[in-house]
Formats: structure tokens, sequence, C-alpha cells
């Protein structure tokens, strides 16, 4: 049972900054919330032994619930005396005002019951089979019930005869599996037409008199089906060098069938997006671990890790609904498409082909495009139709790396110990949308990376265009100068630490210095690689804060 | 053999069917098929909720004055020089496809369409519960207005974009995505139909408690407004003759009539007043803060920048022109251009500073709203200030207009193009004309209708955009429809492009 609850007060008081910044009585909001969690689970394991067989059974059945709701109140003019004064009665009646629905997040309300069966099979710590079985409801479907087999394969090698005589492997497990699970982590307020009443569905006629009304979309909503992953792993686990070595490798292959998302959908029905069970998408890759542990002396011992993990995001389908989505709009454009064979998301834009040196060079190229000026991009003509529009944008990549990867490493020296861990990603996109949205105004703030290198009579550059360019909306759209490169290489966590021997009845002090996230190295223009976003909308960076590193300082005692 | 039988956890389950238990309603919500269609107190609930959707800012302020009066000679961008690219696109004729104001001003108005077609949808469903025949009319009249409001959209999305897809019922989001487009003269069709359906069962007046409300008269005046642009396309004859009837219908009731006071006609006591045939009710229901009002903010983009105190400035965009300045002093104005222009450095009659300190020389007077009015916090004027779509004088120009240009209806009035023009000219205490000619109608349409989202589609209409606004940028081949939004065109792939534009 999980049971959250929270209280938060917002205070501003009468100011005046200038312009028409500032407030003229002062506004207090207060919020109350609750959220809880009940998970029922009641479980029944049989297990037994005859021999070298081994099996056991786990009948299961889970019953859970999810609950949020919350409920903010505002006051305006209400005099600031101390902390405890603080009320929203104080303030002025004709303003208290108080809402508790606030869209898709709040209130929010989920039921979900799942019955499950486990039978898993050992002969002889040699041959391994697990078979699950899965039938889960859900209240956020309309589709309520999917049902989720998988099986499971192992065979230990290295337990065989033919395997004792040899020396590489002290131990080498061959394994696979195929599984099949539903997802429901969607949106719990979403499969049903709701009726929507408040301000915005009402009407106001003669002197100021509202009306209550009640609007409705007139698009219907999409049945919704359980979210289903597929998942086929084929892979081997083994250690070798007196078990100074270990690894697990595997490949996967994981197919998200059905996937729930929010698209967007033509005017006219009254909403902007819908869910639905849009598309296929396919995840595959390879899965390297590798851990090397050795004990050089008593004093001193190391230990290596490295893992990587390649990514292969392929739309395989879109349930013959739509020839592509379009999401991420940025100044009124569309800057991702899914569509079949390529990335969920993928940034979807032009090319540039050059920045327009003089006024000549424009008017010689044959190709025509809105604005063809000084300093403006010359986007690439894909089609060679002598025309840059739409016909023109290519998928420019996508949010999604082509591997990521990290290496752990730890010194263990009599009583000081080191450890570090370096992680890394390549060749992902960011969207730089900061730019987009920003700097469209040219009384604004520009980044110091464009007013170093922007395009002039004097700096002619071939990949940044003019300060002029840069604010007209057709410059201002996916292209490869906004869509760049988020491939990272970060250390994550540096730390040092002593062990003292006890002290005076002081017991496992240890005293550490550590850093995290203490240095990252990337070649994007933002502040920091790491910007997240949904399914299809992944890697567009509007605000994303730079992350902190931390330093800590500690010592840790037992009395 | 052994048995371990190994219990974790055992409780008694205390579930009534399954099914049940996972068959709840997001919470905080109305179920919209669940209406109750029994009660007559909520007939008006849906068509509320469809005169709602004409408020936001992409329908009926900012979207709606960019692209239907800046793009005019009568306008200039307005505000600060380099503020707002898109509006600048469409002050200077460099909008393309992607333009944001564009894209939005087209999703505003199929809102508009969607919530009048939710309202029509549901009022049979009314109509066969209840029991009174006076609550089976009041159902109908319902949908009527529904109607009006759905044909008013479309009115705004042929004459912006021309060739719309027309939708009148729920689909399915593939059905939306599928839809094509209509040619102008369907559309046209389209509206005159739901507006020629509309008129018999609409009442021609409300109480005062739903002053705003949609009348036949309405109904009437958009019609008229409808088929006089429907005869620049095709069947001018017969589209004229019905301009004049039905705007001899609506001066033929004597309910509507000019104001003595032109200023007045624009003031927050004037609403919805006997010259008023359809206005967007705009209201911040007496507060002083808080953007969850009923209100428009048309006057508040209009209104003068840096203004002090904060109550009394906008945004200043869609600023007076110097050649309407211009023209407006040829034809010695004095009443209409008093409240037409509001120059900065100047004290308003109801004493109300405009400083100098505003970036632009002069503002938009028509939507100027004295202090007195106005008891908003901060950052909040005009609040309360209607937008005017019909008035009763353009009901006489586009009479003058229909029997300049042939139409032989329209007869029981007893106006002449002539008087027409010249009651409009009296009101603004210009000297009547002797005889009067097509232009002459032009030209009063210009000053009266001044600054009110006329004047670009009047010129496109009759033909005239091309000279005048040829030095703004203006390419007839092109630009006498806004493009297609390329976000549109993404999302149902059966959608053309206008020509001229990528």
């Amino acid at each position: 049972m999980d049971y959250n609850s929270w209280r938060a007060r917002d205070y501003t008081p009468e100011h005046y900054v200038g312009g028409s910044q500032g407030l003229n009585q002062s506004s207090l909001s207060k919020t109350f919330g609750i959220s809880y969690r009940h998970i029922l689970d009641n479980l029944l394991t049989f297990n037994d032994k005859v021999g070298d067989h081994s099996f056991s059974v786990l009948l299961g059945e889970s019953t859970r619930n999810e609950r949020k709701y919350s409920m903010i109140g505002t006051a305006l003019n209400v005099p600031y005396i101390d902390e405890q004064s603080l009320y929203l009665s104080r303030g002025s009646a004709s303003s208290l005002f108080v809402q508790d629905y606030i869209g898709d997040t709040n209130p929010y309300a989920y039921n979900g019951i799942s019955f499950f069966t486990r039978a898993s099979y050992n002969y002889a710590d040699k041959y391994l089979a697990t078979f699950t079985f899965r039938a889960d409801g859900s209240s956020k479907y309309q589709q309520k019930w999917g049902y989720f087999p998988s099986v499971g394969l192992g065979w230990i090698l290295t337990s065989e005869d033919f395997m004792q005589n040899q020396h590489l492997f002290n131990f080498l497990k061959l394994r696979a599996s195929w599984g099949r699970l539903g997802n429901d982590n969607v949106p719990a307020n979403s499969a049903v037409i709701l009726g929507q009443t408040g301000m915005a569905s009402s009407a106001v006629f003669g002197n100021d008199i509202l009306y209550e009304g009640v609007g409705s979309q007139t698009v219907l909503q999409n049945t919704l089906k359980w979210e289903v992953v597929d998942e086929l792993n084929v892979g081997f686990d083994f250690s070798m060098v007196h078990q100074n070595l270990r690894g697990e490798i595997d490949y996967y292959n994981r197919t998200t069938n059905n996937a729930v998302f929010y698209a967007p959908i033509a005017s006219g029905g009254g909403v902007a997006t819908l869910l639905g069970n849009w598309g296929t998408i396919r995840n595959q890759g390879i899965e390297l671990n590798l851990n090397w542990n050795e004990k050089v002396s008593k004093d001193f011992s190391y230990n290596i890790g490295f893992n990587i993990t390649t990514i292969d995001n392929k739309v395989v389908s879109l349930n013959g609904k739509r020839d592509f989505i379009p999401d991420g709009l940025i100044r009124g454009n569309y800057t991702t498409r899914t569509a079949v064979g390529h990335p969920i998301g993928a940034f979807y834009g032009y090319e540039i082909d050059g920045v327009y040196a003089s006024e000549g060079d424009a008017l010689r190229d044959p190709v025509s495009q809105d604005i063809k000026l000084a300093g403006y991009f010359k986007y690439k003509d894909q089609n060679g139709d002598k025309a840059i529009d739409e016909k023109d944008k290519v998928y420019l990549g996508s949010a999604i790396p082509l591997f990521t990867s990290g290496l752990d490493l730890g010194i263990n020296y009599k009583k000081f110990d080191v450890s570090v861990t370096l992680q890394g990603q390549y060749g992902n996109k960011i969207l730089n949308a900061k730019r987009m949205n920003r700097d469209i105004f040219t009384d604004g703030n520009y980044d110091l990376d464009f007013y170093e290198n922007h395009w002039s009579e004097n700096n002619k550059s071939n990949t940044y265009p003019s300060a002029e360019a840069y604010n007209k909306a057709f410059i201002q759209q996916a292209n490869d100068f906004f869509v760049e490169d988020g491939s990272y290489f970060r250390i994550q966590n540096v730390q040092i630490g002593y062990n003292f021997n006890t002290i005076k009845g002081i017991k496992n002090l240890r005293l550490y210095l550590s850093a995290q996230r203490p240095f990252t190295y990337f070649t994007y223009k933002g502040f920091t690689p790491e910007v997240s976003g949904g399914p299809t909308t992944s890697g567009i960076d509007t605000q994303t804060y730079p992350m902190q590193a931390i330093y800590t300082f500690g010592l840790k005692f037992n009395l | 053999m052994k048995n371990k039988i190994l219990v974790l956890c055992l409780s008694a389950l205390t579930l009534t069917g399954c099914s049940d238990y996972l068959d709840i309603r997001p919470e905080g919500t109305v179920p919209s098929l669940g209406m109750d269609y029994t009660k007559s107190e909520n007939i008006f609930k849906p068509v509320s909720a469809a005169y709602a959707s004409l408020r936001p800012s992409e329908v009926h302020a900012f979207n709606y004055i960019c692209m239907f009066e800046i793009p005019s000679d009568d306008a200039d961008k307005g505000s600060t020089p380099d503020d707002n690219p898109e509006a600048r696109e469409l002050d200077s004729f460099t909008f393309g496809p992607s333009n944001g104001l564009i894209a939005g001003l087209w999703n505003g108005y199929y809102n508009v369409v969607s919530a009048a077609n939710n309202a029509i949808g549901q009022m049979p469903l009314f109509e066969a519960n209840m029991m009174t025949e006076a609550n089976k009319l009041y159902a109908r009249q319902c949908e009527a207005e529904a109607k009006v409001i759905r044909a008013y959209a479309f009115f705004n999305l042929v004459r912006a974009f021309g060739n719309v897809p027309i939708m009148d019922t729920v689909m399915t989001s593939e059905q939306l995505a599928s839809l094509h487009q209509s040619t102008p003269a369907q559309v046209y069709q389209f509206i005159e139909n739901d507006l020629q359906e509309a008129i018999p069962v609409l009442p021609a007046s409300y109480s005062k408690a739903y002053a705003g409300r949609i009348t036949s008269y309405t109904a009437m005046a958009l019609k008229a407004k409808a088929h006089m642009y429907h005869a620049s396309i095709e069947n001018a004859q017969a589209n004229w003759d019905s301009v004049a009837s039905l705007t001899d219908r609506i001066m033929a009731s004597g309910r509507y009539s000019l104001l003595d006071d032109f200023r007045s006609v624009f003031s927050v006591d004037q609403e919805n007043s006997k010259e008023s045939l359809f206005e967007i009710q705009s209201s911040s229901l007496g507060a002083s803060s808080g953007d969850n009002y009923p209100y428009v903010i048309y006057a508040y983009v209009q209104g003068p920048r840096n203004n002090e105190p904060s109550n009394m400035q906008g945004w200043g965009f869609k600023t007076p022109s110097s050649a309407l300045i211009q023209f407006f002093t040829n034809r010695g104005e004095t009443v209409r251009a008093a409240t037409t222009f509001l120059y900065r450095g100047t004290k308003t009659p109801e004493g109300d500073s405009i400083k100098t300190k505003c970036p632009n020389p002069v503002y938009n007077g028509k939507v100027y709203t004295p202090s007195s009015y106005n008891k908003w916090n901060y950052n909040g004027y005009g609040f309360d200030h209607n937008v005017r779509i019909l008035r009763y004088s353009e009901v006489l120009l586009m009479f003058a207009e229909a029997k300049l240009n042939g139409a032989t209806t329209g007869n029981t009035s007893g106006q002449t193009s002539l008087s027409a023009v010249n009651e409009v000219r009296r009101r603004a205490k210009l000297t009547e004309l002797n005889s009067v000619a097509v232009q002459d109608v032009y030209d009063e349409r210009r000053a009266e209708l001044a600054l009110e989202e006329n004047r670009y589609f009047d010129l496109i209409r009759t033909g005239r955009a091309q000279s005048v606004l040829g030095g703004k940028g203006f390419v007839a081949s092109k630009h006498n429809l806004f493009p297609i939004p390329s976000t549109q065109m993404q999302l149902n792939t059966n959608l053309r492009q206008n020509p001229g534009y990528n």
C-alpha cells in the first residue's frame, strides 16, 4: 500500500517591477492532495523434487487500485502579517475560487485485476524451463482483458559431461526466452468521450449573465486495446579465468504491438490529439555485460565492468490507419514524423546545402525557395524539381541512440577504495527548439555560439545563417542546423573513500568524497544533452535545465 | 513424496464481479452521452458551449485581426516593428503554409464547427424527449442557433481559405483524416442552406437576460452577407437579389435602426443595441483578475501599448494606417474620425490619456474602453468589449450595393440605394449625396466599417485587391486565398494546397 499526501502554499505579495510586470493585489493559493495505491497479492506456491527433477508451480492473483485527488484554492488580497495569517478566507470573498478538476492528471482513478501462474522445472541443474501465463484486466482499456504467455529455456553447458574436461569456462549457460506482456502504463482517463463543462464551455449574454454549457468533442474516441510487448531474448552467461571474468551477452528483439500514445488529428473533431493503438514498434539489439574482478593480493583488488547496448528502433506498422503521424509542433510546424521503416518520432525536415554568400549566388541558383537572399540557408532540393517544398523534407535522425555504454572501475587498496563510473551514448539527435522558440524576436537574447559564428558580410559562414535570416519562419523549421548531435560522454560518479579501524568505540568509520556528474562532454549547443519527451516527441529541447554536478563529503559510522 | 506447500499470503477476496471492478468512469467528468434529454433546462447547454467556442483568441482576437484586417491598406501591424514575425509576414504578404497564425485560425474555426455540430446533433434527441410543444419548439430554435454559428464559422473559413472540407456530423478520426475539400461555391451553398433552414425557426428577439443571442434577423443579415460574397463567384444576379430581399426584410421589420451617437455604437453601455445584429459576447463578469472568465481579448490586443495605468494598455496591434487617416481627412470625416482614431498624446472625452511614450502614433479607437469601466487588476484592457460582427449600417450598405448591382427584389421597406447610403451618412454628420454609384458605396463601407475586419475581403471580392494592395506585396493569383496550413495537410493527406503556395 502506498499513500501520499501533499500540501502547498504559494503567496505572491503586491508588487510592481515595471511595465506590465506586477500585481495590484496579493494572491494566495493553496493545494491539498492525496494519492494512494493498494495492491493485494495472493500467491500459492507448490515446490517438489523427485530425484534430479525439481519443479515449482505458482498461482497468483493480484488486485490493485490507484486514486489521486487534489484541490486548489486561490484568493486575492490576503494581507501578510506573518506565516500564520496566510489563509484563503482572509482574502476578498468575491475572489475566492476553488478547483478540483485539472484535466487528465487530476483526479485519477484506476483499477486492475490479474491472474497468473508460473511453472518452472529444473533437471539436475542442467536443463531449465519456465512457463508463465498471465491474464490482466485493466480499467484503462475498453478491451479490458489481455492474455500473456511466456516461455524460457536454459541449458547449463558446464554441467554436461562433455564440458567437464575443458578449462576455458567455469560456467557457461545458454538461454532463450520468449515472452508477451501487457502494458497499461497509459493515461487513465482517456478511453471515453467526456462532457466538457466550465467557463470555456459557457456563454455569457445580457448584462453579464453566465449560462452553463456542456460541450463535447465530435470525433469518436478510439477503442483502446492492451499495449502488448513481445520479447525474444537469446544469450549466454559465462564466467572464466577462475571466475574473475564474468559476462552476459544477449540478443534482444522487443516488439511493442498496439502501442498506445497520443497522436495529432485533423481539425474538426474538437480535440487536437487522440489516444489510440497507433502502431507497432520494434526495438532490437545486442546487450553485452562484462565484469573483471581480480584480487591481486591481500591488500589490493580491483574490478572493471563494461556494458554496451545497441538499439535499432523501427516502426513496423501503423495498423493501417495512417501513412504517417506527424508531431513535435514547434512554431506552427511539425518537426517529427513517425512512419513505417523509420524510428518512432524521427526528426523530419530540410537538409541544408550551405548558406547563400551573396545576392548573386542566390539569383544564379536555379532552385526556387520561399526566401533566397544572402545569409539564408540553401535547402537541398532532394527530388531535383528545382523547387523547395514539403516534398524536399527528409528524415534527419532520431532521439534514440545507436548505442549506450558504461564503464565501471573499482580499486581497493588497503583501507582506500576508489570507484569511477563512466557512461555515454552515441548517435542520438536533439532538436534545439530553445533556439527555435527564443531567438525569433530580434530584441531577445541569442546564445554565445550563434553570436560568435553567425553569417555576416565579414564572416561568410556556410553553416550559420545571418541574424536577419534567423528570425524568419522559413529558416526556423526542422532542419539539420536545429537538429543537432546529442551524443555525450559523462563521468557519472567518482568516489574515494577511506575506512578507519575502530576508534574509541566508533565502529566502521568511513570518510568519503564523491562527485556525481562532475564532467560531461557533448557538442550539443543547449545546456544538457539529456532531453526527454513522449514517444513521438523525444529529444525536443524547449526548456531543459542543465544537470547539476553534486559534490559530497561524507562521514559514516556506527556507535 | 513430500509436498511442500508454501502459502505466502491468503486473504478473503471480496471482489464483486471482476468486470464491474474494471468499469470505472473517469473522475470529475460528465458523460456526454449521459446527458439527460428529458430535462428542458439542459436544451441550451450544448448551444451555450457552441457560443463559447467563438471566444478564443484564434477565432476573434489575435489571429482574427492579423489575417482579416492587418493585410489591408487600412491597418498596419502595430506594436513595435520587430514584434511577432508571423504578423509581420501577414502585413507584407510574405506568409506561407507554415505560418502559425494561419494554422491557428483554421483550427479555431473548425473547433467552432465541431461545437456547433455537437449541439445540432443533440437537439433532435431533446425534441424527441420533450413533452410540451413549447419545449419541442425551443429545441428546434436552439438547433437553428447552432446552425447559424456553424454557417458563420464556414463563412469565415471560405473567405479565408476558399477550398475547405465541410463537416456536419460526428466522425471517426479516420473519416476526419480523409475528408475532401469542397469548392467555395459548394461551401456557400452549405452556408446558405443552414441559414435558410434557421431563419423561419429562430425567434425575432430575446429577453434582456439573453441579449446577444442569435435572432432570425441575425441569420438574415449573415445570409445577405454570404450572398454578397457568393455573387463574386457565380450567379451574380440571383445572389444580389437575395442580398436585396434579405436586407429589405430586416429594414422593413422596424426592429433595427442606427444609434444617434456613432461613438456609442462601440461602447460597453450600448452593446447589443438596436443597431446590433450580431456581436461576440465578452465579459469579465466584474472580476479584477484571473484568466478563467468569458472574455475575448479582441480589444486588449489592440489596446495602446505601454500606456499607463497598466489596465489601460494592450499589445498595440492593428493600428490605423496613414492611408486610412488620409482617406477620412479627404472625405471631411469628423464624427467617425474622432471615434476610429485614438492618437497618442491626447486625452479622450471620457478623460483617459494615451501617453506620448506609446510606440505607435495612433490606435484603433473603436475598441477603446474608458477606465471607469475597467475593474481589472493589471493588464486587462477591454475585457468587456463585445466584438461587433454585423451592424444595421452594414445592412443598409449591403442593400445599396445590391441595388446598384442590379438587384430587382427588396422593395417593401421603401428604401432606395440612395436613401440607404444617406441614412448612414446623416448619422456620421456628413452631407447627403444627390446620386450614388457603386464606388460611393465602397467608400461609405470603408469609412463606416473601418477596422471592423471587412476591408481586406471587400477588396478581394470586388476585384480591387491587386490595384490597392499590389504595393504591399499582394499577388492576385495567389493571395486572394490564404494557404491551407501545412500542419493540416500532414494530418489529412487528401487536402490540396491553394494555387501559388508550395
